[in-house]
């Protein structure tokens, strides 16, 4: 990957001839501050829909469509304590496109003039407003994505992950004009770089950014200020337990567990192998266990929150076997504690694991994920070093980490049919 | 093998069919590392009637076998299951079964050749026993029980009951705790050996292999394997005319909110593949230009609160059923329901223009090119395209093609006849 400084921004440009697109972004790193929750969700959204030279939804995305479906996005997500912001445009590459018409200007300018025009007004601030409460009212019709939520409520009560970025119904109707544009001054003026991916030489890229003022951004370098690991750690003395009913036909059970690994520390890869062991694939311990032994469940599986260092279990079961299934979960997980580990199920894990990181080199922004470990301080990576690492671990790696979870809160949304 | 080329995208395909039946279809990615290869038979949760060669009689078969087969075929003799046998290649297995086909597919950087292998052999290999076949029952069950707890399953199934009276495409694909009641080892058995013939199905590889060597790897796999005759069953698909079999019906669950879908029923049995492609293509552009959150009406009707940002359009046109679907949250669902009904009706007074047609072609040619970007939407355009009959690249000429009087074309399908609701209430009311 090349890095080219314009105007005291990095552009990293990953030349890939194997795509047909070719995609700009603008990334964009700030602490998360609560006061601009759910501002900053709501101006993303607002940034995605019109601008000042396309003022509604319908000539917004006509323009797109005129330029063959230009994919405008802007999207967030948390690591620590910071927040990141991407704005991009993924455009055809024009050496597909038989008509005279110049996507790239186009799209890089599209790009630059929505970001820097917005158009907030009373109107689209409303239309914003309503869709963030009917989000939150009608939550409760989609029973995983609300039991989800309670769960995160109850383990992450006074967390940064526990604040939803669609905030609350009573933050939501706070939000003013000035309250949105304070939060777009805040994004704006936040340190980013600008990387660039596809089958095109760098030139005509360079030659198109050049012609915007790229000094109005401020260039992002990584100090140790930038707190990408939130390292509080709670003090779990019992295992909290919530249970709600609905009459619905399943159960949907969570189960969270904690420990103080993090992503700068050395047990990173045993620990995202451990849930990969749990819960991950169909080779997995409590797939295996809990739906091909025990016939308990047809969906079962885990998901690890880096954030945290936590893993949550996740099931849907019948509310008669709620009892026999937190056993089976909680002793297989002591299972591991205790080094009995199974060594089919690790070196299946072990091949999976690998396969997965080789597949996702097939995706033209996968440069991007190595590149954004390095700029939040974690060092350099590559598919080599985390192949070198998943090969590395031992079965003793696997336990050393399983000791370290806690059972921390168990969510049970119970069918009453 | 015939290369099938579009100079536009500069991308080619190869296609031949063995002695055996099999369909087989390779598209090289070089440059990709992964591959990704599936296997596909022509037997899905419509077709649950038939008649083999040479009888009279009809089979019927309970809902849900399709689906309880794809689950069972994993279990191979002596107690292996295929997707560890995947897991020790370093490929990732999976499958899934619709209304018409059930598809089994890996994706894998590694052993490709020997996954490949497996992939032929292990749905070539039919192996049911009894007490596994109970067993499964209780987490087909479950997958079952998911299903009936989402607002938007329940109304898209109410939807289909309303719109059809005997086609199967009614009837859940996973069937329901009843119709599976009725499965045994005998009743896989017989729909193995009448659906999973080469001459029914499909495989299709894209990604980064060697065209010469899979193609002599696949020859050779089939050649060792005796299949005995095609059964060719005749499907009782109960085509149906445009007429809706009920106008609303309703059903109450713990929402607190409607979950409203508007139906239109299609009648497209008379028409070819290419036919229904270019309905598909025209009907595509006249929901977009009413429904889809680029148009002037789902903005008016978000400001009004008629609809919420869960509002969405689907369709689905074959040759043995067709249908769209205007779906969402409501926040009251009669005036959802007579606003979605007058803007149906009123489709062929509306003069489209000119240059949004324009647009909608290039987005959705642009939409065709970025699919080469990934070998699984390869490998599944080529799945799905055979299904319905047509060519990888006949969408694209179709858009190409496509002028905007063609539109009149679709107009006698917008008729009151053909409209039907269902809502899904929240229980309280």
């Amino acid at each position: 990957m090349d890095i080219i400084n314009l105007h005291n921004l990095n552009l990293y440009y990953n030349y890939d001839s194997r795509f047909k697109t070719i995609a700009v972004c603008l990334y964009f790193y700030f602490p998360i501050e609560e006061k601009y929750i759910p501002e900053t969700l709501m101006l993303a959204q607002m940034l995605q829909k019109t601008s000042k030279r396309f003022p509604t939804e319908e000539s917004f995305a006509y323009h797109l469509k005129s330029i063959y479906d230009g994919a405008f996005n802007i999207t967030s997500s948390r690591t620590g304590k910071m927040q990141s912001i991407r704005v991009s445009i993924s455009f055809i590459n024009p050496k597909y496109i038989i008509e005279d018409i110049n996507i790239l200007e186009e799209s890089i300018f599209f790009l630059f003039d929505t970001l820097l025009n917005p158009n907030f007004n009373e109107d689209s601030l409303q239309l914003e407003k309503d869709i963030l409460i009917q989000y939150h009212q009608n939550i409760y019709n989609n029973k995983t994505k609300y039991a989800s939520r309670q769960f995160y409520n109850s383990m992450y009560d006074g967390e940064i992950e526990s604040v939803d970025s669609a905030g609350t119904i009573n933050s939501v109707k706070k939000v003013t004009l000035d309250s949105i544009k304070a939060a777009y001054e805040y994004l704006i003026n936040a340190p980013c770089y600008l990387f660039v991916t596809g089958d095109t030489p760098k030139e005509p890229i360079i030659k198109e950014l050049n012609k915007y003022d790229l000094s109005r951004f401020k260039s992002y370098k990584y100090n140790e200020r930038l707190e990408f690991i939130d390292s509080y750690n709670k003090i779990i003395n019992e295992a909290n337990e919530v249970i709600e009913e609905q009459d619905i036909n399943q159960t949907i059970l969570f189960m969270g567990y904690r420990s103080t690994i993090r992503r700068n520390t050395k047990y990173r890869y045993a620990y995202t192998f451990l849930s990969a062991m749990l819960g991950e694939y169909f080779h997995s311990t409590l797939f295996q266990v809990i739906r091909e032994k025990y016939n308990l469940a047809y969906s079962i599986g885990t998901t690890t929150q880096m954030n945290k260092g936590a893993i949550h279990v996740f099931a849907r079961i019948s509310k008669d076997s709620i009892d026999i299934v937190k056993k089976l979960i909680i002793e297989e997980i002591e299972k591991y504690q205790d080094g009995i580990i199974d060594d089919k199920t690790f070196e299946l894990t072990k091949t999976s694991k690998i396969n997965d990181v080789l597949k996702n080199s097939d995706s033209p922004f996968n440069p991007l994920f190595d590149l954004q470990e390095e700029l939040m301080g974690f060092g350099k990576i590559s598919d080599d070093l985390i192949i070198e690492n998943i090969n590395n671990l031992t079965k003793d790696d696997i336990k050393e980490v399983a000791n370290m979870l806690v059972l921390d809160t168990i969510y049970i949304l119970k069918g009453r049919a | 093998m015939e290369k099938i080329t579009n100079e536009l995208l500069k991308e080619s395909y190869y296609k031949c069919i063995l002695p055996n039946g099999l369909t087989v279809v390779l598209f090289p990615k070089p440059l990709i590392k992964r591959t990704y290869a599936m296997l596909t038979v022509k037997y899905g949760s419509i077709h649950q009637e038939f008649r083999l060669s040479g009888r009279n009689d009809i089979i019927t078969t309970p809902a849900g076998v399709a689906h309880f087969l794809e689950h069972k075929m994993f279990e191979m003799p002596e107690g292996v299951d295929a997707s560890n046998l995947f897991a020790e290649l370093g490929a990732d297995v999976n499958a899934y079964t619709s209304h018409e086909n059930t598809s089994y597919y890996f994706q894998t950087v590694m052993n490709f050749e020997k996954s490949l292998e497996l992939l032929l052999d292990f749905v070539q290999t039919p192996y049911f026993i009894e007490e596994s076949v109970e067993s499964e029952k209780l987490i087909i069950e479950q997958e079952i029980m998911s299903s009936l707890d989402r607002p938007g399953s329940v109304c898209y199934q109410g939807i289909l009951k309303n719109l059809f009276e005997k086609n199967k495409v009614i009837d859940d694909i996973g069937g329901t705790k009843e119709s599976i009641s009725l499965i045994n080892k005998d009743t896989l058995q017989m729909c193995y050996n009448t659906f999973y013939h080469p001459y029914n199905m499909i495989l299709v590889c894209a990604g980064n292999f060697d065209l010469e060597s899979t193609l002599k790897l696949i020859k050779n796999n089939q050649n060792n394997k005796d299949f005995g005759p095609y059964l060719n069953p005749e499907v009782i698909y109960h085509l149906e005319s445009n007429k809706v079999k009920k106008e609303y019906d309703s059903f109450m669950m713990d929402v607190n909110i409607s979950c409203v879908s508007v139906g239109l029923k299609l009648d497209l049995s008379s028409k070819t593949p290419k036919e229904i492609l270019k309905i598909a293509v025209l009907f595509d552009f006249i929901l977009e230009e009413q429904f889809d959150y680029s148009s002037k009406n789902y903005q008016k009707w978000l400001r009004d609160h008629i609809i919420d940002y869960t509002f969405t359009f689907n369709f689905s046109l074959c040759k043995t059923y067709a249908y769209i679907t205007i779906d969402g949250q409501a926040f009251d669902s009669n005036v959802f329901i007579d606003t979605m009904r007058k803007e149906l009706l009123n489709i062929p007074n509306i003069k489209f223009d000119e240059e949004r047609f324009n647009n909608f072609i290039r987005s959705h040619i642009a939409y065709q090119i970025r699919k080469f970007n990934s070998v699984e939407a390869i490998a599944n355009s080529l799945n799905d395209e055979y299904i319905d009959g047509t060519e990888l690249f006949d969408k694209i000429e179709t858009l190409q093609n496509l002028k905007l009087s063609d539109i009149k074309e679709v107009y006698e399908y917008f008729s009151t006849d053909a409209l039907s609701s269902f809502v899904v209430l929240p229980k309280e009311n």
